[in-house]
């Protein structure tokens, strides 16, 4: 496992920092909803409550990460363990995409190849092999058994 | 209808084929859940909706109901054989657990947990049972303003009680509200944050939020940390078989971890992990053999999973009374409610005693299916913590995305898991808690609907807010629990008085 430590207090004050422009902007939009009255309050009135509550809750994150003490920490992957991670986050993304263009079979399996890939020291021969053996159940009992429409893609 | 009578009416609503094979199967599933590492029970749940919603309501919620407690029984499983807990219910029964384990004891080990979770379950059903309609006939005095306090209140106690720091609860709960807010308003049709894209007119999909925030983000920290899989020693059904000494030191924490976690299951919060922590602490201060608990003693294991099982059961009390869920799986559950268009709360028990009797009644025969499940199959669940990760964490995440697409046939709801598991996965990396960002999803369009009626009813008078003595008393109760801590400290700070709550100090 290869981790690097960093100040806690540093992520508080960028997701508060986040949280803050976003509840800016959500506060904005609100107010161009329909305020209504309050015997009959309009579409404004609860996004309102929530953007400020956001606001509220980023605000203290940010007050939190200013007085943390620089001793707390937080561990994020580097090296390996960072690849790993974003090679998965780069498989799911594949998939997204692949799905629409090659359906749910197709897209599955090569999804499935890619990510035993990176988990196993199996062969390409052998994976494929699992890839074909463990997908094409899950597709006949969702789309055929169960009727799911799922993307078929192109080929299809 | 009396709690008998109510019972008998439930046992007879359970007793069809469809309702016991849905307490089957959400049995059987819970504990698979509960055993395999990366989809907790709140993700089970989530990526279950969808089914549930084919079945009518009544079995969709013994389904669900039975995955809850289902998983807390398979969580102890990797806790006691590979030092690992499946949930965070399960963290304290590692400690003496797989200390017994390496001492040669996991078969009785494992007995006893199961004889506990269902003894913890049952008690907690019959508790639920009495308690529930008392609760239901309070609830019918509340008016709009008091379901907005009931809400609004028991969400910022959950947020403040979930563990972690004042905005670690606060910043997720608001968001959660934040994305409810997304699409078509359901009183004036208003779109709202919608940018123009059709397909957002509907809101965010709930099973894509809740199974992006719980089970892909695990997913990507299992990834991360990818370690050697530890594979536990088989385990034979004769060895299942506890000594008469264990059983005989069993009784008390049995006792004890029910009551904790009947009482704490009625509260808002992580109930049962809290109730899992306190029962240790309770069991390593009164019990008779406290000198050995940490060392393998079976003092340690049989109280908390007896506790955490009582907890989850008894979680289903302001749920069904009042409709007031205080947990993420109870939010799911909810949500479930009223896609099939049931309105929970205290008027479930009039309109609806088939849901409401069936799956109390349903809780009682599901602790007997997996006290059955459980004994006799410990080499299934074995041999599933035997599959390799690179076997079932492809498995999972094409399930994955096949029920978020299967719940509207949309991509969009695909990419929203896509997206969402990135929130979850760094909220989570910063100690961010996830569970009142799920309630507060669930509960925030039932909040709007409250606060609009209450001024709608009041002509515009805010004064409804804090007029009524019910509304009152549930901000008081608010008031006292969230700031708990600053209690705590103006205590030590004026009166040198220090108070120590271990179970919450503890709780993740």
């Amino acid at each position: 496992m290869t981790v690097a430590s960093i100040q806690k207090r540093r992520s508080y004050l960028v997701i508060g920092g986040v949280g803050i422009f976003l509840a800016a902007g959500y506060l904005s939009l609100s107010l161009q909803l329909p305020m209504g009255h309050l015997n009959s309050p309009g579409a404004a009135i609860f996004p309102l409550i929530a953007g400020s509550l956001l606001l509220i809750g980023s605000i203290s994150a940010v007050w939190e990460g200013w007085r943390m003490e620089p001793t707390e920490t937080a561990e994020l992957p580097i090296g390996d363990d960072l690849w790993r991670l974003l090679a998965l986050i780069a498989a799911l993304i594949g998939y997204l995409i692949a799905l629409s263009w090659l359906g749910q079979l197709i897209a599955s399996i090569l999804f499935c190849i890619v990510l035993m890939k990176m988990l196993s020291k199996l062969s390409l021969v052998g994976i494929v092999i699992r890839s074909v053996i463990m997908m094409v159940p899950v597709y006949y009992i969702f789309v055929h058994l169960l009727g799911l429409p799922m993307p078929r893609g192109i080929f299809l | 209808m009396t709690a008998v009578e109510g019972l008998g009416f439930g046992l007879s609503v359970v007793f069809t084929l469809q309702n016991l094979l849905a307490a089957l199967i959400g049995a059987f599933l819970g504990t698979a859940i509960g055993v395999l590492p990366g989809l907790g029970p709140v993700a089970g749940v989530a990526l279950l909706l969808p089914i549930t919603f084919s079945l009518d309501p009544t079995a969709g919620l013994i389904m669900m109901a039975g995955i809850y407690y289902g998983s807390q029984y398979g969580s102890s499983t990797t806790a006691i054989l590979i030092n690992m807990p499946g949930e965070s219910t399960s963290v304290m029964t590692c400690i003496d657990g797989y200390k017994l384990t390496k001492k040669g004891r996991a078969g009785g080990v494992l007995s006893i947990v199961a004889l506990g979770s269902f003894i913890g379950g049952t008690v907690s059903v019959v508790g639920v049972m009495l308690f529930s309609p008392i609760m239901a006939d309070f609830g019918i005095l509340f008016g709009p303003a008091e379901f907005f306090a009931l809400t609004a209140g028991g969400l910022l106690i959950l947020s403040r009680i979930s563990g972690g720091s004042f905005a670690a609860g606060i910043l997720p709960m608001a968001l959660g509200l934040v994305i409810s807010t997304i699409g078509e308003e359901p009183v004036t049709a208003q779109n709202r944050f919608t940018f123009g894209f059709n397909n957002m007119r509907q809101g965010i999909e709930l099973v894509a939020l809740v199974v992006g925030l719980y089970g892909v983000a695990e997913i990507m920290d299992m990834v991360e940390k990818l370690r050697r899989q530890m594979k536990p020693q088989p385990v034979s059904l004769r060895e299942m078989l506890p000594t008469r000494e264990e059983m005989r030191r069993s009784w008390a924490p049995y006792g004890r971890g029910t009551i904790i976690g009947f009482v704490f299951g009625m509260l808002p919060g992580p109930s049962a992990t809290l109730s899992s922590f306190a029962s240790y602490k309770l069991e390593k201060s009164v019990s008779k053999y406290r000198h050995e608990i940490g060392e393998g003693a079976i003092e340690g294991v049989a109280g908390p999973e007896t506790a955490n099982n009582a907890a989850a059961t008894s979680g289903m009390a302001p749920l069904l009374a009042l409709g007031i869920p205080f947990g993420a799986t109870t939010a799911l559950m909810l949500a479930a409610l009223m896609v099939h268009g049931i309105e929970p709360g205290p008027l479930l028990l009039t309109n609806h005693p088939d849901i409401f009797w069936g799956v109390i009644a349903s809780m009682l025969i599901g602790n007997v299916m997996l006290l059955v499940l459980n004994i006799p199959l410990i080499s299934i669940w074995v041999s599933l913590l035997r599959i390799p990760y690179h076997i079932f964490l492809p498995m999972i995440l094409v399930l994955v995305v096949i029920g978020s697409y299967s719940v509207r046939n949309s991509m969009l709801d695909v990419y929203l898991l896509l997206i969402l598991s990135g929130v979850g996965y760094i909220l989570r990396k910063f100690d961010f808690q996830l569970a009142p960002m799920v309630v507060g999803f669930v509960l925030g369009p039932l909040m709007e609907k409250h606060m609009r009626e209450a001024l709608f009813m009041s002509l515009g008078d805010i004064s409804v807010f804090y007029t009524s003595p019910i509304a009152v008393g549930i901000w008081i109760a608010v008031l006292l629990i969230v700031t708990i801590g600053l209690q705590r400290a103006l205590l030590e700070r004026v009166f040198g008085i220090k108070i120590r709550t271990p179970a919450f100090d503890n709780a993740d």
